[in-house]
């Protein structure tokens, strides 16, 4: 099913979602360059695809300069983290992740209609409780509230159809502004410019979400990107999944107001960014550094 | 009631060679220790050596005795630090200086103080036995006594030296644990005793070199019988060459002797095994510049006669020896035992690493 035309889906609007299982080479570069010499670095990657029912991560390669021993764990939402240590004074980092996978069509079928009363059950709510709540990135205050009954004024009736009209709302009243926002920037903050990327969008939709108490949960990512966005930069994708009731976790994509298909490859889920940066964590040196992150996800079949 | 407490058993520290790691800072105090005491005795046992030699010298006058202590002088310590000290350098000055000065870093009491200062603050990682013997010479040395038998009796005093460290060395080679401390012990002794050797040859191109008439007379053999005792190799040296004490033999002997355990070869290939032991590069493989001089003149030296070296110049040689030990033990120092200096100011500062944003 790939769509015939090659406009954005901002000007057509949503297209019929990819069904096709399709191969995908992904390579995500990080590099960061200090000034003078840094030491005692110590840091996490949440680089590698996850396998679940929709995605296979067939091969998997994770590199760094300079050379350190890597090891791994799963975190609380068992993604898989790497960890390594650069105890000698360097004046680089690279970090670079490379992967084939191999993305599964959906076999569940519709998504049946639920309201939020079947979410109270507590063996189902043990799945989607962490993600009912406030966030580092994502409060839930006051002007979080007011830009969701905005968004969906009747309240919730089905989770799905609510979740695709939030979704419809942001894209009415936002816009896609590559460097209008930060890597720091919260919701609250995004109401307020109405402008940001991905990473802004699906804080915003998780709040608005979370405020009308259906659970949703921050995805990190890449996907296919054969028709770009204006501006837009090659970078790691976001969005976001919501819980339904008798089907499961489903992902939707505010950006490019459609559900994640199997264009989409996941990295890792949380509550928000704060719980899985593609890369973080902490070193000793001089402050002032530069960081240049280079993405490919290129199609192999 | 409570529970009665039920003690867990403690887990066993692993026995295994490579879980023994150690401190940059242990390493460095270690191989100090080692060198110093190794330093002490050599010191010992060359002016015990030439203060015998002496004996036989008796009618030196000033001039001649300058030209005897001098040299050794130049081996083993500070010739600036000594003119400051001293108006001449005679037996008594230059023993002095070398023995009991503390101005001077390379005197026998200024070493063994360092030794025992070194290992005092590893305390911990070296044996009771070890760390006794060395507090009792530096309890020895700081008495009135020290001097008194020194005074009485030099022979006495220098033999008592060599009797601590050879004390030493015997316990770290019985009660010293295996493992990467007993590598730079061994680093340090080794290093210590082929630079010592060098300077004793040395000695006989400096001072001893004599006018053309004393060649091969009785002079001239009794000061390259001192330079065998120097080195403690007179009756090693008599096992092989059992007629006349030839300089040339005695250089070959002291730089070649595959058997003679202070023979410059001999220290140089246990310096390598040790080298190899503790980088763990294979058998044959030098990775820093420093290394692969060191291998290079190793490998030389299999194949070098004693006659090429004194064509050349033994002197050259011996200095050549001197600078790539140096500078092997710069690179000792470089990789396993200094940290950088950092800039404090960005030392206490941690930081995050920058976070890349989803787009």
């Amino acid at each position: 099913m790939i769509p015939q035309s090659s406009n954005t889906a901002e000007i057509k609007g949503p297209q019929a979602p990819w069904t096709e299982p399709i191969l995908l080479s992904i390579s995500h570069l990080t590099r960061y360059t200090y000034e003078g010499a840094v030491q005692d670095s110590f840091n996490e990657a949440r680089l590698q695809p996850i396998t679940d029912t929709l995605q296979q991560c067939r091969d998997f390669r994770f590199m760094i300069d300079p050379a350190s021993s890597v090891r791994d764990y799963p975190d609380f939402y068992a993604n898989c983290v790497h960890y390594f240590d650069v105890p000698q004074p360097h004046e680089s980092l690279e970090v670079l992740a490379e992967s084939e996978v191999q993305t599964i069509t959906e076999t569940r079928g519709p998504v049946p209609e639920a309201g939020l009363s079947s979410l109270q059950d507590p063996s189902v709510k043990e799945h989607h409780f962490d993600f009912l709540h406030a966030s580092e990135f994502v409060s839930l205050g006051a002007d979080v509230w007011r830009e969701a009954v905005d968004a969906l004024p009747a309240g919730v009736s089905d989770v799905w159809s609510d979740t695709v009209a939030i979704g419809e709302y942001i894209h009415r009243n936002y816009k896609y502004t590559p460097l209008a926002t930060n890597v720091n920037t919260r919701a609250t903050e995004v109401i307020k410019k109405k402008q940001g990327v991905c990473q802004d969008f699906a804080h915003l939709m998780l709040g608005l979400l979370r405020t009308h108490g259906i659970p949703a949960r921050y995805v990190s990512g890449y996907f296919l990107n054969q028709h770009k966005l204006p501006g837009e930069i090659e970078a790691s994708h976001a969005w976001l999944e919501v819980f339904i009731p008798g089907y499961g976790w489903k992902g939707y994509d505010p950006t490019h107001r459609r559900e994640a298909d199997t264009r989409y490859v996941k990295l890792a889920i949380g509550r928000d960014y704060g719980d899985i940066r593609p890369v973080g964590g902490t070193f000793r040196g001089k402050g002032t550094r530069k960081m240049v992150v280079e993405v490919s996800v290129q199609r192999i079949s | 009631m409570s529970e009665p407490i039920i003690p867990t058993a403690q887990k066993p520290i692993s026995n295994r060679r490579d879980s023994l790691v150690m401190l940059s800072r242990v390493a460095n105090s270690l191989y100090w220790m080692s060198r110093y005491i190794e330093r002490s005795e050599n010191i010992a046992r060359l002016l015990d050596v030439n203060l015998q030699l002496m004996l036989d010298f008796a009618d030196f006058d000033d001039d001649q005795l300058e030209k005897h202590w001098l040299p050794i002088l130049c081996s083993a310590g500070d010739q600036e630090t000594f003119f400051k000290l001293y108006e001449k350098a005679d037996s008594e000055s230059v023993t002095e200086f070398l023995t009991f000065r503390e101005e001077n870093p390379n005197s026998i009491i200024s070493c063994l103080f360092s030794a025992r200062e070194n290992a005092r603050q590893v305390r911990d990682q070296i044996s009771l036995e070890m760390f006794e013997t060395l507090n009792e010479c530096y309890l020895f040395l700081k008495s009135s006594n020290a001097r008194e038998v020194w005074q009485t009796g030099a022979h006495e005093f220098y033999e008592q030296i060599k009797k601590y460290s050879h004390l030493f060395q015997g316990l770290t080679g019985s009660t010293f644990t295996r493992n990467e401390g007993y590598e730079f012990i061994n680093l340090g002794k080794f290093l210590e005793r082929a630079d010592k050797t060098t300077r004793i040859l040395d000695l006989k191109y400096h001072i001893l070199l004599p006018s053309v008439a004393d060649v091969g007379g009785a002079v001239d053999a009794a000061q390259w019988q001192a330079i065998l005792r120097s080195a403690s190799a007179l009756e090693a040296y008599r096992r092989f060459h059992v007629e006349d004490i030839l300089p040339k033999k005695v250089a070959e002997f002291l730089i070649f002797s595959p058997t003679f355990p202070r023979s410059l070869l001999s220290c140089m290939q246990h310096l390598n095994e040790d080298l190899h032991r503790l980088s763990g590069n294979e058998r044959r493989e030098y990775k820093s510049p420093e290394e692969r001089a060191f291998g290079k003149l190793l490998s030389d030296m299999n194949f070098m006669t004693i006659e090429e070296i004194l064509n050349n110049g033994l002197h050259q040689f011996l200095q050549l020896v001197q600078t790539t030990l140096d500078r092997l033990d710069d690179h000792i120092y470089q990789e396993y035992m200094y940290h950088p200096p950092v800039d404090t100011q960005a030392e206490i500062l941690l930081h995050q690493q920058q976070m890349q944003q989803q787009q």
